[in-house]
Order: C-alpha cells, then sequence, then structure tokens
C-alpha cells in the first residue's frame, strides 16, 4: 500500500504542477518556520514486578536511556507542513506530520510505537483435586517453557511476557480546483503486534490438567481505504471501499494431550491402549495446534450521505455491505465450509426543526448477518456433528427523539428505542427473537450565569431477555440401579453427558437485566472566577427474575466531584475524587465432573 | 452469590507560572480498587466421598465440594495504586529552554492469586534541553 500511497501523490502532484506558481510563496507572502529539537536523559529504577506500575512503560527494563524530540512548521504561502516526534527508546516513540497544498492535496499521517507487559497466570490455584505440596502428590499443572521447573514447589518460574505495539497510519486527501465539491482521498494503516503471551493446554477434565506455554505472536493488521465525497449543495455523499488483511506470522504452538481415560473402566493400560475415551484426542494423535487466530480478510462497501430538504429538514441515509472470509480454513482441512460472514445494514434518518424551539427526528436502521457453520469432526463417525454460527441474526431498530426548548435557559428532550435482536440459531437460549424498548427524558437547565444542570433517567425494558434453557438444577438421577431400584454390577452401562448431566437439567439462568434503571446527573458550578467545581453522578439498576429460581440484580453507582481553583493567575489547583461501586447478586452453578 | 467492586480515586493537580518562561506542575493521584465474591456456600456432599472441610485446613486433598468455598478468598482483589509526577521547565532565553520530569508509581497488590504478587515501584527522572529557531 506504501507503493499505492507513492502512485497517488505522483499523479496528485502531476496534477498540480501546473499550479505550481500560484501555491508558493510569492515575495509579498508570508513565511513563518518554527523548529524545535529536544534532546535529554531518561534515569529510571523499578523494584518487584512492573507488570502493573509499568505496564506500558518500557523505560522499567533500563537504567539510563537517551531521549529525543522535536517539532518542525513551516508555512510558505499556501503550503503549511508540520511534523513532530517524541523517541523515548527502540520501543516507546510516536511521530505525526502533516501537509497542506492550499487545500488542493493533504496529507497526515502518524506511528507510534509501545510495549504492554502481561502478566503470567502462575497456575498455584489449580489444586482442586490434588493433595498439597511436600505430600507425595503430583500437583496437575506444568510450564511448556519450563519444563524441569519443580511443581510441587508452591512457586511459578520466572517469566516475561508481553507485545510490542506498532501502528503507523497515512490519509491522502486531493480537491481538484476544476472538480469543485469532490474530495478524493486514500487512508492506509498498518497495525502489528510481536511477542510473547502466555497460552494454556488443558486436557480431559480441564480444570486441574493445564499446561501454560509461551505462545509467540506476530500478527499484522492492514487496512486500504480508498474513498470518495461529494457535495452537489443540497447532497453530500460519501462512498468508501475498506480492505482489511490479517496475516499470522507466529509460530505454530502445539500441545500433546493428556490419555483420555475412560472414567469408570480403569487406568491407562499403555500396551493394549484399552479403556478410553470414545471422542477426545489425545497424546496418540500427537501434538495438536491450539490458540492461534486465523488469517482472514474482511472488505467492506460504504455509503452515506445527507439531503437537506430545507433550511430546517434534512434527510440522512447509510448503506453497509461487508464480507469476511476466514482464510485458514483450508489449511486445517474445513471442508464445505469456508467459515464467511456477510453483513448488511441499512440506514435511514430524518431530521427536522418543526418550530425554532422544537426538533424532531426519526430513525431506521436493519441489519442482517449471515455466516457459514463449521463441521466439527470428533473421534468416530457417529459423533460428528454441525455447528451453526451463533453471529447469524436480523436486527431491527427503529429510534425517535425529541428536543423541546421550553424556556430561554431549559432544554428538554424525550426519545423512544426499540430494537428487535432476531437470532437464527442458538438453540440453547430461551428465546432467540429477544425485543429491547427504551425510554429516555434529559433536560438541561441553565438556572443562572453560573450554574448548569444536566440530569437525564433511562428505562429500559427487555421482553424475554438472553437466558440458557435448562442450565442448572439436575434432577437427581441413580445409576447403575435396574427398573426395580437394585444395584447390580456397578457402572454397567454408557451414560452420555447430554442424556444424563445436561440433559437432566432444569432450570434457566441469566445475567441479562429485564427491567433496567438509569438515572444521571451533571452539575457544573461557578460562582466566582476563581473557582469551579463539577458533580456528577450515575446509577443503574437491573433485575431479573423472569423464567429463573433465583432474581438477578446488578447495581452500578459512579460518582465524583472536581473542584480547580485559580487563587491569582498564576496558580491553579484541582482536586477530585470519585468513587465507583458495583454489585452484582446472582447464582453460581458449577458443573463438577470426577474422572 | 454477590460480587462486588469498589474504587476510590483521589485525584490532585497544581500549575504554577511564578515568572515568564518559568512553570511548575504536580500532580497525584491515589485509588483504592478492592472486588470480592460473597456468600458462597457449597454443603459438603457425601456423594463427593471426602472429608469435610475444615476450617483451619485449607485443602483436605478431597473431591468434597466444599472445597469450592474457597473461592471466596481465591476471587478476591485488593489493590491500591499511587501515581505522582512534579515538574518544571525553564525558558533560559528565547532560544534554549530546560524541562525536568519525574515520575513515580506504586501498585500494592494485597491479595494475590493468579497473576502472582503484582506489586511493584516503578520511577524516571527525565530532563532535556529544547532548542528553538
Amino acid at each position: 500500500m506504501k507503493k499505492y500511497i507513492a502512485i497517488f501523490v505522483i499523479f496528485a502532484l502531476a496534477v498540480f504542477l501546473p499550479f505550481g506558481n500560484a501555491a508558493w510563496a510569492d515575495e509579498d507572502s508570508e513565511q513563518s518556520i518554527h523548529v524545535e529539537l529536544s534532546g535529554g536523559v531518561s534515569i529510571n529504577g523499578n523494584n518487584d514486578s512492573p507488570n502493573k506500575a509499568a505496564e506500558y512503560r518500557s523505560l522499567s527494563d533500563e537504567d539510563t536511556v537517551g531521549i529525543y524530540g522535536g517539532s518542525v512548521d513551516v508555512r510558505s504561502g499556501k503550503i503549511e507542513f508540520g511534523a513532530e516526534g517524541r523517541h523515548i527508546d527502540t520501543v516507546d516513540q510516536d511521530y505525526s506530520g502533516h501537509l497542506d497544498v492550499d487545500r488542493i492535496f493533504e496529507l497526515h499521517g502518524g506511528y507510534q510505537e509501545f510495549l504492554h507487559r502481561l502478566g503470567q497466570d502462575e497456575l498455584l490455584h489449580i489444586q482442586a483435586t490434588s493433595a498439597a505440596p511436600g505430600m507425595a502428590a503430583q500437583l496437575w499443572h506444568s510450564y511448556e517453557y519450563a519444563p524441569d521447573f519443580d511443581v510441587n514447589s508452591n512457586e511459578a518460574p520466572n517469566k516475561d511476557f508481553g507485545v510490542n505495539y506498532e501502528k503507523y497510519d497515512a490519509t491522502t486527501v486531493l480537491r481538484l480546483p476544476m472538480v469543485p465539491g469532490v474530495k478524493v482521498g486514500v487512508h492506509y494503516r498498518y497495525e502489528n503486534r510481536e511477542g510473547y503471551q502466555q497460552a494454556m493446554g488443558m486436557s480431559k477434565c480441564g480444570s486441574c490438567h493445564v499446561v501454560a506455554h509461551d505462545k509467540d505472536i506476530d500478527e499484522t493488521t492492514q487496512d486500504y481505504k480508498p474513498f470518495v465525497e461529494v457535495n452537489l449543495g443540497q447532497l453530500s455523499m460519501e462512498y468508501s471501499f475498506l480492505y482489511r488483511t490479517f496475516d499470522n506470522h507466529s509460530d505454530h504452538l502445539n500441545h500433546l494431550y493428556d490419555p483420555a481415560v475412560h472414567p469408570f473402566t480403569g487406568t491407562w493400560d499403555p500396551i493394549t491402549n484399552d479403556k478410553y475415551g470414545g471422542v477426545n484426542y489425545d497424546y496418540r494423535d500427537g501434538p495438536l495446534e491450539l490458540s492461534r487466530n486465523p488469517e482472514a480478510t474482511k472488505t467492506v462497501h460504504h455509503v452515506k450521505g445527507k439531503y437537506d430538504i430545507s433550511k430546517n429538514q434534512s434527510v440522512s441515509f447509510g448503506y453497509i455491505h461487508s464480507f469476511a472470509e476466514n482464510q485458514s480454513a483450508d489449511e486445517y482441512g474445513i471442508e464445505g465450509h469456508e467459515l464467511d460472514t456477510t453483513y448488511d445494514a441499512g440506514m435511514l434518518s430524518w431530521t427536522a426543526n418543526l418550530t425554532r424551539d422544537l426538533l424532531v427526528s426519526l430513525n431506521g436502521r436493519y441489519q442482517f448477518i449471515d455466516s457459514d457453520s463449521a463441521d466439527i469432526d470428533l473421534k468416530g463417525d457417529s459423533n460428528d456433528w454441525t455447528r451453526d454460527s451463533d453471529e447469524e441474526r436480523n436486527i431491527a431498530n427503529v429510534r425517535a427523539d425529541v428536543r423541546y426548548r421550553l424556556l430561554r435557559n431549559l432544554t428538554l428532550r424525550g426519545g423512544y428505542e426499540y430494537e428487535s435482536d432476531d437470532r437464527k440459531n442458538q438453540e440453547f437460549i430461551v428465546d432467540r427473537d429477544i425485543k429491547t424498548h427504551k425510554f429516555k427524558t434529559k433536560a438541561k437547565w441553565r438556572p443562572s450565569s453560573g450554574l448548569s444542570v444536566t440530569a437525564g433517567y433511562k428505562f429500559t425494558f427487555r421482553d424475554d431477555p438472553y437466558a440458557l434453557e435448562d442450565a442448572a438444577y439436575p434432577t437427581h438421577i441413580e445409576l447403575c440401579v435396574d427398573d426395580e431400584g437394585n444395584e447390580p454390577v456397578p457402572h454397567v452401562g454408557t451414560y452420555p453427558y447430554g442424556e444424563y448431566v445436561y440433559g437432566t437439567r432444569t432450570h434457566n439462568m441469566s445475567t441479562d437485566p429485564e427491567f433496567e434503571h438509569e438515572a444521571k446527573m451533571k452539575a457544573n458550578w461557578s460562582p466566582m472566577d476563581m473557582l469551579f467545581v463539577s458533580v456528577y453522578t450515575r446509577y443503574v439498576h437491573g433485575v431479573n427474575n423472569e423464567d429463573l429460581e433465583y432474581k438477578y440484580k446488578d447495581d452500578l453507582l459512579d460518582s465524583g466531584i472536581d473542584v480547580t481553583v485559580t487563587p491569582i493567575n498564576k496558580l491553579s489547583m484541582t482536586l477530585g475524587y470519585n468513587y465507583l461501586r458495583n454489585n452484582m447478586d446472582s447464582e453460581f452453578y458449577i458443573p463438577y465432573y470426577h474422572g | 452469590m454477590d460480587y462486588t467492586s469498589d474504587v476510590h480515586t483521589f485525584m490532585a493537580s497544581a500549575n504554577y507560572n511564578p515568572l515568564p518562561g518559568l512553570s511548575f506542575n504536580a500532580g497525584a493521584s491515589y485509588s483504592i480498587a478492592d472486588s470480592k465474591i460473597q456468600n458462597v456456600d457449597f454443603a459438603s456432599d457425601p456423594h463427593t466421598d471426602g472429608d469435610r472441610l475444615d476450617t483451619d485446613t485449607k485443602w483436605v486433598g478431597t473431591y468434597d465440594v466444599a472445597n469450592n468455598n474457597e473461592m471466596e478468598s481465591f476471587s478476591k482483589l485488593d489493590y491500591t495504586v499511587w501515581d505522582i509526577n512534579v515538574g518544571a521547565s525553564y525558558a533560559i532565553n528565547d532560544y534554549v529552554g530546560i524541562t525536568v520530569n519525574y515520575l513515580y508509581t506504586d501498585v500494592d497488590d494485597q491479595d494475590p492469586y493468579v497473576y502472582g504478587d503484582e506489586s511493584g515501584q516503578y520511577q524516571s527522572l527525565m530532563t532535556y534541553l529544547t532548542f528553538r529557531f
């Protein structure tokens, strides 16, 4: 894409050059050049873990480092050029720049790089079914990157994880004088993540049998987005085409899974390979890949526009067509379905000032998501199945808003929003068509010149909120008994999980509120020039007990105050306090498997 | 089961320009963040064939579901964080200036859990000359 931008710039200059004399400064034009250069040193120190104290600071790894920076600003006639940059170290730097030639040609872009430190899950809390250290038992976790580490020591190996982020983007715009009202441009973005993070391999009975890996990260995202904007007086439109690629150059990560031992028929026999579970892949299938993001491409066509019907009325419209394709499906032998997702959305909005004090707007939006299903291949032909996509759905949304200026210093707003989220698959939820109704009111009031208050309230009602059907409360079944209740030979027969574990659950579970109330208030007060006070609060309360055996509740409170004092012109001070509290009351259902 | 998060954040900052070309700035923030699960209650179940959990013994090495009550302490998060920055900038003349900035961060992890003890301190003293043309 750098080549494409270069071609575009050359094309722009080739068109622009005939007008070059007009752009360059003549003897009477104003010229200015400002340059700033900075150079210095940073002396750094750290104690204990840098993962939180220096989560985004690479300097924590170096005692002393030189730092550089600068900026340049050039204005000469119709040319404006500016650039600035800051270099802290090789993984912490950012630069930006812009060029404007008589508003005909415009280029701006930037580059940023920084480090994000990541933690290591020490796995020391996984002691669910093991004896304590020193009791001659093995703790069922280990570290692939520290194979000789003593897992009974109740310590974790020293391991630093982190990812370097690198991003640069550039936008070029061309406005040709001979075609007024038309702007063409192209936007390019490059993003790269490189480093290591922790990944887990979990065998059968995975809450204990966990192995930590260090996963190589080398992933690149690139966006190429040409666009054109047209302004034809009352009508303005924009079209853009986005082509996005996600490439994964990371090393492949493999895991050797533990033997899938059948829980009832005894321990594993290495000679006969007897007594294995039926469907799990394990060490007999060799190292198997895990934890890899698939490569993908995405194209998006986006059209949007606005038509001014009159001075007081306008209509906006938009349409998006997006196609995302999994490019790794072939690599992993996924036949029949390429795991594509198609997204279409249309939007129409009408806004009108019916009177000087009354503004109304109506908005409608419809979205379609179609996504391929995936074939799941388990051991034994009778266990294969097709997993339909959870993404597939149709979403309809309509909204009406009103704004009315009741008094010179009092403005009221109200609105209603309806949304229908109709999922095509996900047969495990109670109702796949979830309808949401929202009612909103807001007031903005200025009782005096130094005081302004904004208050709002929103009520949300969800008809059939998202809930998993029959997710908990299994009925008790006595296994290993015959129809008369007698116990024959223990563990006779097979007890599929689908029938005897999941199939016996009788009640629903949900963490989606059916009713939700939200109240907000903010006040700014400046009784005198030297004092400014801002107070704010937000409270959200949600409940759901529809078709549940319990009552789900969620409360959120976010409040604070900021005070700024400027006793003299040369001194200003700010004090602030914020309190955030979130309380959720629900039931926690833990499926417990032995063996 | 109750899950509660509480975060208090205190912040103060000041800017002082006693003379043209000379400025001082300082800022500090102190956060206290706490999250926990409460009222977890799994009764010991004879079907899981183990010894009842003893309040003085952390793990008995059994399959008793009552061991899951330990979730309350394992899911407890408790952090305090100090962020302090102090700086000064002086324009020696129209072309040269000097800047000094000091930054200090202190994270105190009072209930280490999955990621171990994440307590740590970081500080840096930055000084640089600026030349203007």
